[in-house]
């Protein structure tokens, strides 16, 4: 079974999130674990993990779309060979953003509407790969575990006890774990909000430097940009997302 | 051996450029052909490979610097899978510019110095593997192919009379006749220049559309951008540009 873990305060957001998952996981035993009063997303969930009967987890931001099919065999898929999964990350941590390290050490791709609401932004990160492994630590918008890493690796919602920087902090815990990250280029969505990089992040994000302060790499540049395209619909979205070279090319 | 042609009526870059593949070429054979005094760059280049006794040609910019290592091996490495090799390029051709089908469709990657001349930008505009296949034009900063290209493709000199888009109509002239094109994204140079896009250029591209009318690919997007990342040194700029993902393939 798939437990999918939401924390959310919103109820029209979690109408469609769960509609969302509704739709993507089709006719698969699956299980909807909602978080509505969450002190920090650390806290909500580990309180979701608790409660989560499946054997593997989802944990997903209330703000997204499902674009890509086969959802629950591709997770699947993946966890065989990785324990802990993402759609953004990076394969170098140089500081409290997992985008620093630039090309091309950052991986993953994920869409955004533009302000007009019909066009659709992709940013690709990088994606050469159906699977990028060697992963350091992941973007928390959309994460899949096996149960079993939750055993090995707590969320610290005692150091992050806001909604930033839980992500990052608990999948750098499970790489300095010895546990197997990858990002998965293949599981496309649409996040319906940007993020909000504010004071109160910019707090988060000099607690986790300190907290990891000996463990991070130094960048390696000053300034960098990522691929990004505006396409006209999600399908036309999913086609950049997995571009033939996948499939066909030699090394 | 490997032969080299340059149309270049600059001096000092003519020395600069000499001077580098004389020590990328090492102990390699390998013979350089200046053109110093071509009509366009088509001209320049046909008269090149006229004189050239190379089974590889190479026909490059006069303002490049190689990065990489093991050029010669490189280049004879890849003409033995592929007919004609560039450094950028495109697997979509819908216009004048190989740029313009964005995302997933450009590949390649190469270098600029910033205007402090310290550090370094690179352009990634796809590098997912060391060499991407099924391409359908290039760039011209740095060609190269077998000599038996030429025999089956001319330079269009005629229409291609001035020094822009000779190289996208080359390379798709033999895109169109089944030879096989390549974006090596293992051979890195510095390009001391960036392109002018103009009128000059705007005329020859309406030349190459209208040639080429009814065999391009329509565009699909019109909002893109590369991947770019601004570096300390060429140590480091040739680091990112061969990325390890390239040799671990689960």
């Amino acid at each position: 079974m798939i437990s999918v873990i939401v924390c959310s305060i919103d109820p029209v957001r979690y109408a469609a999130v769960e509609a969302t998952y509704r739709a993507a996981i089709g006719n698969e035993p699956w299980e909807l674990i909602g978080i509505h009063d969450a002190r920090s997303l650390a806290e909500g969930y580990t309180r979701g993990v608790a409660r989560a009967q499946g054997e593997t987890i989802i944990l997903s931001h209330d703000d997204v779309e499902i674009l890509s099919p086969d959802l629950p065999r591709r997770l699947r898929s993946h966890l065989e060979h990785f324990d802990l999964i993402g759609v953004a990350g990076t394969t170098r941590l140089c500081d409290g953003r997992w985008i620093s390290a630039g090309p091309p050490y950052i991986f993953g791709q994920i869409c955004h509407f533009q302000p007009d609401r019909r066009t659709v932004a992709v940013d690709i990160y990088n994606a050469p790969r159906r699977v990028i492994e060697n992963i350091q630590a992941l973007d928390g918008v959309f994460m899949a575990a096996r149960r079993a890493v939750f055993d090995k690796v707590a969320f610290d919602a005692a150091t992050f006890d806001g909604f930033h920087l839980y992500d990052l902090d608990f999948t750098f815990t499970a790489y300095q774990a010895g546990l197997r990250l990858a990002v998965v280029n293949d599981i496309n969505l649409l996040h319906l909000s940007p993020g909000k990089l504010d004071e109160v992040w910019k707090g988060y994000v000099r607690l986790f430097e300190t907290k990891w302060r000996g463990r991070l790499h130094p960048s390696p540049t000053t300034w960098h940009q990522w691929t990004g395209t505006v396409v006209r619909s999600r399908l036309h979205a999913l086609e950049v997302m997995n571009p033939p070279y996948w499939e066909n090319e030699p090394r | 051996m490997i032969s080299v042609v340059i149309c270049s009526k600059d001096a000092d870059r003519y020395a600069a450029v000499e001077a580098m593949y004389h020590a990328a070429f090492g102990d390699e054979p390998w013979e350089l052909i200046r053109i110093p005094d071509a009509q366009s760059l088509a001209e320049g280049y046909a008269r090149g490979v006229a004189r050239a006794k190379g089974e590889q040609i190479i026909l490059s910019h006069d303002d490049v610097h190689i990065l990489s290592p093991q050029l010669p091996q490189r280049v004879r490495s890849h003409l033995e899978r592929f007919d004609l090799i560039g450094i950028v390029g495109t697997s979509r051709l819908c216009n004048g510019r190989w740029i313009s089908a964005g995302f997933p469709y450009i590949f390649g990657q190469i270098c600029h110095f910033q205007p402090d001349k310290r550090s370094i930008f690179v352009d990634v505009y796809g590098a997912p593997r060391r060499v991407i296949r099924n391409i359908q034009a290039l760039d011209g900063v740095f060609m190269a192919a077998r000599r038996a290209v030429f025999d089956k493709v001319a330079f269009d000199a005629a229409t291609f009379d001035g020094f822009h888009l000779y190289d996208l109509d080359f390379s798709y002239a033999a895109y169109q006749s089944g030879l096989r094109l390549a974006v090596a994204n293992d051979i890195n140079l510095v390009h001391f220049s960036v392109g002018a896009f103009g009128d000059e250029y705007t005329k020859y591209a309406k030349r190459f559309e209208a040639k080429w009318a009814g065999k391009l690919a329509p565009l699909t997007s019109t909002e893109y951008q590369w991947s770019g990342v601004l570096l300390r040194s060429s140590r480091h700029a040739l680091e990112v540009m061969n990325p390890p993902y390239w040799d671990d393939e689960p």
